[in-house]
């Protein structure tokens, strides 16, 4: 490694090459960049205006080429990315048959988008030539694990590089970004294009020197630069005069070198591609947001701080000559706006002055010419604002200022590209609706959204969009408050409240999605309908799906799967499952009513069917096992609320059958036959008297266990015999002075549990009775005891008296 | 003086501009701090610029602007992070003196920041020029250096307070003197007065400051060093030049470095190599505290033993070390053992296996 930087014939070599790749008599010149560099950006519009190429390459997937005419668009406003997508159904990439995406992110300072823009303008051709996406998978070295998800022109060697990082410990710098800013990027408007271009290149070259041959990374590069060599040897092919390649600056060198060697090799040693099936890619140009494009959120393409380099850009002169004013230093003037901005925010707390921002700017500039650079940039604004801004120990004061400063250097603005082409129709789908319902997407900032459902139809209609995004897991709106029919909580509300964050994530996803529909709704029909089909649905789970059908408004689904639905009740056996099938059918028909004024027609069949098969199951259900009684319990006696209700669907015959049938069986699980008991009682099936008595008939003749159980059940309808019926408490106590201490402790549970049915009145006036019984007075009851002030002075006087005695005993 | 062939190399060599009164120019002073890869050619031999403080550039940077311009610096952190080292270098290649320094307690005055009198002579002759006896901070602005003030926050707040009209006015007012300079009654601070104050963030904090000085000062934190390698050439360079200054004839053991760097490292971040999770000790665990231990251990194998540092000695100053702040950090230094210490044992052995065995002083 020391080497390379002392090697004296390196340099030589380097130069030669250099020479040779940026001679303007050529056919090709080459031109070096470090992606979304504002530098090699501004001076490659100069090398475009000296070479004149009549063909411009761009380091690019090249199945993304239909993009390009999109790309040069001024309607496509920076940040944005191409999106390929390799759908590897035939398993060509692996036996997991996965979906892989990559992104090619654009800013609107990468070289290679203004090398685009600019060639449009003077309209000479461009083309990617790098190898597609879909290419790079299946023809990865030995098939090795590949991720799923890839960023194209990203600047990760750079970081990782053993040349880099020695330049960068050389330089006493933080990191490769800092030494890059200083090196190459303040100050380059001012450096002649051929020299910078050099130093791009030499760069490049001893990373190249410094990277060690046998690995992965290399393989894969080595065979990126042949695939476009390649492609550039097809170009020379032509009549084409002059042709300028725009390439990251480490593969110029493999470029020149695979060239040479290519046009000697025979051609059967030429790599040979394996393509992919036709119809498993596709390409589109979607947003991107400057907090994704910086590499501080671990994404490493291009360059930290992306806003902080757009304002820098847009100040950049066209000229180079316009640079002599110092007021004209957009490197300054970015700095200076920065900190003007921060303080601003800074002084809503009354913590920053001018004189501190004074102090920052003279802190920042003074940082430059001691680090030697020839301006300020943004490690030296950051150095600045904390030095003058932060009043404490950086950890323990809170730093609001030094947070914001950082969010505006990343910058919140999204891209945005043209609606009508390159992004598949459930995209414009989205943003059709979005702007029909007035929900912004131009912006990353959280909106929070109320919407009173129940009131207002175009918040119901606002609602249901939003349901269909979160369920699409599209990550743009999330449900903060609001009635969940599906999962049984907050029902009573009728508001709901939302975030919504558009990102360019929520694009990616639907791009994604696009094979399911054009639309959302049709995205989500076909979902559902996939889920639906995709396994034997239990009736509670269909149940919970109509419900999602409802809050998302998809009433097609009931039209394109009405046989399906009736089969899936048709089918069930459990008894719990077609109660809970009932309980969210209930809920169904009263959202029905109350929001659309009518009932999809099938529900009251289902409702039918449903109850209807769960009544014949009551008599296999009698018999349910401990662990399950109580949503045994539960299910029936919503069941029973129901048909007080009059539902529709209910039916009081099947369900007097059943309950008959239950306490016909002693046999029958004790809470189940309490319940029914109850229910019957309730029904007028028997009188009072009788009821009484076969409840102590029961109490009386079954185990501690059992009994705690049954008036479990009971109780759960007909607590109020507890207060009628005298006999009861005798003999619940009865059971209960007869069961040893063990056995007591293990029904408690169950006892306490029954107890719950009751109201605080109820259980008052119980205990007054058990403690009349007992013989005991209600003053005792309220826990406390009254003492007359009599009785305290006699006590005191006793206490005296004893403490006298201690004393006259020595005691 | 400790760096003077250095400071004079780079005075000789310096050719920037300088601010005023400044000995060497902010370049200068920056790569006395940092050190410099070339050797300078001074009075017919090479001197070399050593690195002496490191970790931090960008600090070392806004500290000499800082001073260059304006307000105060406030340098604040954990004890140990080289927080003095750093203002005595700044001031010994500034104003090329380290030792014009207030040292912050609950019992300074404002006599030990301004001046006091000399009461002997002032009832003799009253109140002249003579009589004064000037603090470090008159003497700073007198002749134009730095001072030094250690610890701020140890002292009153009302106190501190009296430096807030000397570093915004620059002017410090005598009354007993008179009204006017001529008398002596006022003294302008010459240029390149500028104060270094540091303050421990462990002890009182530095809350207790009031808000119109801190705005006299940029604040910058020291941090206790992250790497390993780093916190390793810190102990051992240090320790070299203290046996060079005692006059031990010592060569530092690398290996034992390598223990003391890594034991330290883990222990203040948390962090283990070895992926097992270390209990915070309530102590400080700094770097300094490493150098001292290494030290410690060094002179009882030169005096006692047979001349090497043994682990044994280097795990008794550590349990020193650690028991001094709180004794109930004890048992969580045996668990570190028990874990982290157990485990590099068994995967390098060597020093780290008599380092683990050595775990029965820890009592």
């Amino acid at each position: 490694m020391e080497g390379i930087l002392r090697e004296p014939d390196l340099a030589e070599v380097a130069e030669r090459l250099f020479e040779h790749s940026f001679d303007f008599t050529g056919r090709v010149v080459y031109y070096p960049v470090r992606h979304h560099s504002p530098a090699c950006a501004w001076h490659l519009t100069r090398v475009i205006d000296r070479y004149a190429p009549e063909l411009v390459l761009i380091e690019g997937p090249s199945e993304a080429g239909t993009l390009l005419p999109t790309i040069a668009d001024r309607e496509a406003c920076p940040p944005f990315c191409i999106y390929t997508s390799f759908d590897d159904r035939k398993g060509q990439v692996s036996d997991l048959k996965e979906r892989y995406r990559a992104y090619y992110p654009f800013l609107a300072y990468s070289p290679e988008l203004v090398a685009i823009r600019t060639a449009a303008e003077r309209s000479i051709p461009v083309q990617f030539i790098d190898l597609p996406y879909a290419h790079r998978l299946i023809n990865r070295p030995e098939h090795e694990e590949s991720d799923f998800q890839f960023l194209y022109n990203e600047n990760a060697e750079y970081e990782t590089n053993d040349y880099t990082a020695r330049l960068t410990a050389r330089s006493g710098c933080r990191d490769f970004a800092e030494f890059w800013e200083g090196r190459f990027e303040l100050g380059a408007v001012e450096a002649e294009s051929r020299s910078f271009v050099k130093q791009v290149f030499s760069l490049g070259y001893f990373m190249r020197l410094a990277t060690p041959a046998e690995t992965p990374a290399a393989e894969e590069n080595r065979l990126r630069e042949q695939y476009m060599a390649a492609e550039i040897r097809k170009c020379l092919a032509s009549d084409r005069q002059r042709i300028l390649v725009v390439t990251g600056a480490f593969h110029v060198a493999g470029l020149m070198e695979e060239l040479a060697d290519g046009a000697k090799r025979p051609k059967a040693e030429l790599p040979s591609w394996t393509t992919p099936a036709s119809g498993t890619t596709a390409a589109y140009l979607m947003p991107y947001t400057f907090r994704e494009a910086d590499s501080r959120n671990g994404y490493t393409a291009g360059m930290a701080f992306p806003a902080f380099y757009q304002s820098v850009w847009e100040k950049m002169p066209l000229e180079a000559k316009e640079t002599k004013r110092p007021r004209q230093d957009p490197y300054a003037r970015t700095v200076l706006e920065y900190i003007v901005r921060t303080a601003r925010f800074a002084r809503e707390r009354h913590t920053v002055s001018i004189p501190d921002e004074i102090q920052a700017f003279h802190m920042a500039r003074s940082l430059a010419a001691l680090r030697g650079k020839s301006t300020a940039g943004v490690y030296e604004l950051l150095d600045g604002v904390r030095s003058a801004f932060v009043k404490g120990d950086r950890h323990s004061t809170p730093t609001p200022e030094i947070d914001f400063l950082l969010r505006q250097l990343s910058g919140l603005e999204v891209g945005r590209v043209p609606f009508d082409r390159a992004v598949p129709p459930l995209v414009q789908d989205f943003r059709a609706q979005c702007s029909a319902l007035r929900i912004r997407i131009e912006t990353v900032k959280r909106q929070a959204i109320v919407l009173e459902i129940i009131k207002k139809p175009a918040h119901r209609q606002k609602s249901r969009f939003l349901h269909r995004m979160l369920f699409l897991k599209s990550g743009f709106a999330s449900l903060e408050r609001g009635p969940d029919y599906v999962n049984r909580s907050d029902r009573n509300l009728a508001r709901e409240s939302w975030l919504c964050r558009y990102s360019p994530e929520v694009t990616t996803r639907l791009i994604d999605l696009s094979v399911y529909g054009a639309t959302i709704e049709e995205a989500c029909t076909t979902l559902v309908a996939r889920e639906f089909d995709d396994r034997r649905m239990t009736a509670d789970a269909l149940g919970r799906l109509l419900l999602s059908v409802e809050v998302m408004g998809l009433g097609a689904f009931y039209r394109h799967h009405e046989d399906p639905i009736r089969e899936t009740i048709y089918r069930e056996n459990d008894f719990l499952n077609l109660g809970l099938f009932l309980q969210n059918l209930h809920r169904l028909t009263h959202m029905q009513l109350l929001m659309d004024g009518g009932v999809e027609p099938l529900l009251p069949e289902l409702g039918r069917v449903a109850w209807k098969r769960a009544m014949q199951r009551i008599p296999v259900v009698k018999q349910v096992a401990e662990d399950q009684e109580e949503r045994v319990c539960n299910v029936l006696h919503s069941l029973y609320g129901f048909l007080l209700a009059g539902a529709s669907w209910s039916d009081a015959e099947s369900f007097e059958q059943g309950a008959e049938e239950v306490i016909r069986d002693t046999f029958c699980n004790s809470r189940v036959y309490g319940l029914c008991l109850a229910i019957r009682h309730e029904q007028g099936a028997m009188d009072r008297a009788v009821f009484g008595d076969r409840v102590a008939a029961y109490l009386m003749s079954c185990l501690p266990r059992q009994a705690a159980s049954f008036i479990c059940g009971l109780f759960q309808v007909a607590h109020d015999i507890l207060l009628l019926d005298d006999r009861m408490l005798e003999t619940i106590e009865r059971v209960i002075g007869q069961t040893d201490t063990e056995a007591f402790l293990t029904i408690l549970p169950d006892l306490r549990y029954a107890f719950t049915h009751f109201s605080p009145t109820d259980l008052a006036r119980l205990a007054e009775v058990i403690a009349r019984r007992h013989g005991i007075g209600p003053e005792r009851l309220s826990g406390s005891a009254t003492v007359t002030a009599e009785e305290v002075v006699a006590a005191m006087r006793l206490d005296h008296r004893a403490a006298e005695a201690l004393n006259d005993w020595n005691l | 003086m400790r760096y003077a062939d250095e400071l004079a190399a780079l005075r000789a060599s310096d050719c920037g501009p300088k601010p005023a009164n400044w000995q060497l120019s902010p370049r200068a002073v920056r790569a006395f701090i940092l050190g410099q890869e070339e050797p300078i050619r001074h009075a017919g031999r090479e001197v070399r610029i050593s690195a002496k403080f490191l970790g931090d550039d960008a600090l070392v940077e806004r500290a000499i602007v800082t001073l260059a311009g304006n307000r105060g610096l406030m340098l604040v952190g954990e004890p140990g992070t080289a927080k003095t080292m750093l203002s005595e270098l700044l001031a010994a290649a500034i104003s090329g003196v380290s030792t014009n320094t207030v040292q912050g307690t609950a019992g300074t005055s404002e006599d030990n920041i301004k001046y006091s009198w000399n009461y002997a002579m002032l009832l003799a002759k009253g109140p002249v020029r003579e009589a004064l006896v000037p603090s470090p901070v008159h003497v700073g602005m007198q002749r134009g250096i730095l001072t030094r003030f250690e610890e701020i926050t140890r002292c009153p707040l009302e106190i501190q307070d009296s430096l807030i009209s000397i570093l915004s006015d620059r002017v410090m007012h005598i009354p007993e003197l008179g009204e006017d300079e001529a008398e002596g009654g006022v003294l302008f601070a010459a240029p390149g007065f500028n104060v270094i104050a540091t303050a421990n963030t462990r002890d009182r904090g530095i809350n207790e400051m009031s808000s119109a000085l801190k705005r006299r000062f940029n604040f910058e934190t020291v941090d206790p060093i992250r790497s390993v390698a780093l916190e390793r050439r810190i102990i051992r360079d240090q320790c070299q030049e203290m046996f060079a200054t005692s006059g031990l004839k010592l060569d530092v053991q690398e290996d034992v470095v390598e223990l003391l760097a890594s034991t330290f490292n883990e222990l203040r971040h948390g962090v283990s190599s070895e992926q097992v999770k270390i209990q915070r000790l309530s102590g400080v665990m700094s770097t300094a505290e490493a150098v001292s231990v290494y030290y410690q251990s060094a002179l009882e194998g030169y005096y006692y033993g047979d001349g090497t540092v043994s682990t044994g000695a280097v795990v008794r100053n550590l349990l020193g070390a650690v028991v001094k702040e709180n004794r109930e950090d004890l048992p969580l230094l045996k668990e570190y053992f028990n874990r982290a210490v157990r485990l590099k044992a068994e995967k390098h052995g060597g020093k780290w296996k008599e380092y683990y065995e050595n775990r029965t002083w820890l009592k």
